[in-house]
């Protein structure tokens, strides 16, 4: 076969760039992790393992990775949940559709910082929308950031609103690559919507679930500004995360190697966790089988 | 037109071609420029130096003052001087990047100073000691390491307790003495509506950050418990700092009753505009509050006080406080550098320190008795407030100045973590928030500074 050294230039490129840009942060944060410094100036000290035991023998490293977990699990399960049902409507023919398909997708497109900043205006417990509200029924406000689950409810919910537009496009993407031949099958059949939505829909939509579930996935349990800008973590640690940890340690505290344990630990842990998801969702397979 | 004869002409130029009004110039060039290389001993022959400077006032006003400042120097002096501003949770970070990158800004403010003495540990900055000794400073205004001033300070940002004198002339309240008595003002003037504070009794932080770390303390060092003995030995847990920090913790949580919802949130912002805009009786900050009285609700600006944090038994008071100053970096512009630093001082410190007008509360005693200070309209209009706010910096002040970071025997990297670990903040939520009781809040606290070392 001919090679098309152009390609293979552009390959090779695009490897370096990557290696540069991706990997040389990776393996540096990595290296640092086996050092301890007391800050960016102080001469790296080699200590072999000693802060990822120092890190793991540390409860709010649990704690932040039991965080985490249940905030990119619950906002997962919100996102596609409601992401698939509002897909099903938009994909259904009505007046209007192709404004209200416009309009679903906005909140994708607002900065983090911009959703972060209304949500704290809505729910400001002495100025927020909401207190007004609540006081127009004669009701107190309650104070969202003084309570563990209502702290997190809200890391949740901001992070539902702003993504699952991103479901939205791609559910109604795979939803119209299903064939409506299938559906008129099953309605031959005897089958009702549920049954079309189990046994069609959602076989359908398999390749684009794995892969939507897996970058939501990602994306979640790396989620750091989300955290930072409405709660900075607390209160008292129950809404702190591995990255929100890995920063503190790392950036606030200037305990770097401490910070890149963390993070390095947290990587690890997230590449295990994609390559068992690939392993029993394989990609192709559910390509094939569609 | 007349020629002028200069001697003989040089191989490279024939100087009879040059006329009357063009020696005149160039003489008269020549001369400015002499004189004022000789008059000028901040600068001599630095042309196409350029100086950086990481500015952490990021108010338009403090950045404007800066701007024109350069500007002068590079145009009297030559010296072409860029400012970089960046809030000032950014600058460490950005100073630390410059300078693992090998291209170290050559001045910057700060004022935390776990920074300042890790940059002095590390031979990054030079010492200020010269320019320091010019002057007399307030109590605790500069601070020295191996016997070295490191930074020249600017202002105190002590954190007075601001009251509505208004609301104090209409209960018929007096200026609390004690924990109790400021307890009961609180509680006087808080007011409740459907289930929510409308008007809160104070505000004091309760967030994991520094205001809280800042803010919040005031009341606790007015009854001066001990976080590290003389040998740095945590003895916080110890039974005479115990008792003293729990009763503290104890009054935090009767005060937090009397408190807007939010506090574990509540920024910096926060505790000026819950103030400003009558939400609160009381709160905890600098000067600034008042700027943003004028700026925001004059009417308020005319029926505030102030006062320092009580102790538990009427004895003494207490302020907490985070001083901010200028440092120099070890560059190979050094020189120049302390050149500029130096004519700044001279020439626009005064401006400098009006462009917050209230909070840049100066830490050099001089600059009180200071007319061009002085005479700034605003500082004039709330001079009873600065006479105030200097009165707890004299000398023979009885007013504890104190802050979570400087904690301990000596200046030292140690409190400094329990600062950024946010080690007492989160010893007020255990209080607050988890229901604990004092006595296991300070020994969880105390045993995590024993942890971090």
């Amino acid at each position: 076969m001919r090679q098309d050294w152009r390609i293979i230039g552009l390959f090779i490129g695009g490897v370096l760039v990557l290696g540069t840009i991706v990997g040389g942060p990776l393996l540096y944060s990595i290296k640092l992790s086996f050092y301890t410094a007391a800050s960016f100036i102080d001469p790296p000290q080699w200590v072999g393992l000693g802060n990822y035991v120092k890190v793991l023998s540390e409860p709010l490293f649990w704690g932040s990775l039991l965080n985490g977990v249940t905030i990119a699990i619950s906002a997962i399960v919100l996102q596609v949940v409601l992401g698939v049902t509002i897909a099903l409507v938009l994909n259904r023919q009505f007046v209007g559709q192709t404004v209200v398909r416009a309009l679903s997708i906005v909140p994708y497109f607002l900065p983090t910082v911009v959703a972060c900043l209304i949500t704290q205006w809505i729910l400001d417990p002495n100025y927020g929308l909401l207190k007004s509200v609540f006081a127009s029924f004669g009701y107190g406000m309650f104070d969202w950031g003084g309570n563990s689950t209502s702290a997190k409810a809200t890391i949740v919910l901001v992070s539902v609103w702003i993504w699952t537009p991103f479901v939205v496009t791609c559910v109604l993407a795979g939803l119209q690559s299903i064939p409506g031949q299938l559906y008129e099958a099953a309605r031959v059949d005897g089958a009702g919507v549920m049954k079309q939505f189990w046994h069609v829909t959602l076989p359908g939509l398999r390749s684009v679930l794995i892969v939507v579930i897996l970058l939501r996935g990602i994306w979640m349990f790396n989620k750091f500004d989300v955290i930072w800008l409405l709660t900075k973590g607390g209160p008292l640690n129950e809404t702190e995360t591995l990255p929100t940890l890995a920063y503190r340690k790392a950036f606030l505290e200037f305990d770097l190697g401490g910070g890149a344990a963390v993070a390095t630990i947290s990587f690890l842990m997230l590449a295990s966790i994609i390559l068992i998801y690939l392993r029993v969702f394989p990609i192709d397979e559910a390509k094939q089988g569609r | 037109m007349d020629k002028l004869s200069l001697g003989a002409p040089s191989s490279k130029a024939n100087v009879s071609d040059i006329d009357r009004r063009r020696f005149l110039k160039t003489t008269a060039g020549a001369a400015a420029g002499i004189a004022g290389s000789l008059s000028a001993p901040y600068v001599n022959a630095q042309s196409g130096v350029t100086l950086r400077i990481l500015n952490a006032e990021t108010t338009a006003a403090s950045q404007s003052a800066l701007r024109d400042a350069c500007n002068e120097y590079e145009s009297k002096f030559g010296v072409k001087i860029v400012v970089d501003s960046t809030p000032i949770s950014g600058g460490y970070a950005k100073s630390m990047a410059a300078i693992n990158a090998g291209a170290p800004y050559d001045i910057a403010t700060a004022g935390y100073i776990a920074h300042i003495l890790q940059y002095a540990m590390a031979g990054h900055i030079v010492p200020l000691t010269d320019l320091v000794k010019k002057y007399s400073w307030g109590k605790q205004g500069t601070w020295s390491y191996k016997g070295e001033n490191w930074f020249y300070p600017y202002d105190y940002n002590l954190v007075t307790v601001f009251y509505r004198k208004d609301l104090y002339q209409e209960k018929g309240l007096k200026v609390p003495n004690t924990w109790a008595e400021f307890l009961e003002n609180c509680r006087a003037l808080t007011v409740a509506k459907d289930g929510n504070i409308e008007r809160g009794g104070c505000v004091i932080p309760l967030a994991s950050d520094s205001a809280t770390n800042w803010a919040s303390f005031g009341n606790l060092f007015a009854d001066a418990p001990k976080f590290y003995d003389d040998k740095w030995n945590v003895v916080l847990d110890a039974p005479e700092n115990a008792g003293p920090t729990g009763r503290f913790l104890d009054l935090y949580a009767d005060l937090y009753k009397t408190m807007p919802a939010g506090m574990n949130t509540v920024s910096y912002a926060e505790l000026m505009s819950l103030f400003a805009t009558g939400k609160v009786a009381h709160t905890v900050y600098s000067g600034r509050v008042v700027e943003a009285l004028e700026a925001r609700n004059p009417d308020l600006a005319n029926k505030y006080g102030i006062f320092a944090s009580p102790d538990s038994a009427g004895k003494q008071n207490a302020l907490s406080f985070a001083f901010d100053g200028f440092i120099l970096y070890k560059t190979k512009q050094t020189e120049a550098a302390f050149k500029f630093l130096q004519w700044f001082i001279d020439e626009h410190y005064i401006r400098w320190l009006h462009s917050a007008w209230m909070n840049f509360q100066p830490a050099r005693l001089d600059i009180y008795e200071d007319p061009r200070w002085k005479n700034h309209p605003m500082i004039q209009k709330h001079w009873a407030t600065m006479e105030q706010m200097k009165s707890f910096i004299d000398e023979d002040s009885k007013t504890v100045l104190n802050s979570i970071d400087m904690t301990g025997p000596s200046f030292d990297l140690r409190p400094c973590k329990v600062f950024d670990a946010n080690i007492m903040p989160e010893m007020l939520q255990n209080r607050v928030l988890k229901n604990m009781s004092s006595s296991d809040c300070v020994k969880a606290a105390a045993d995590r500074i024993r942890k971090i070392g």
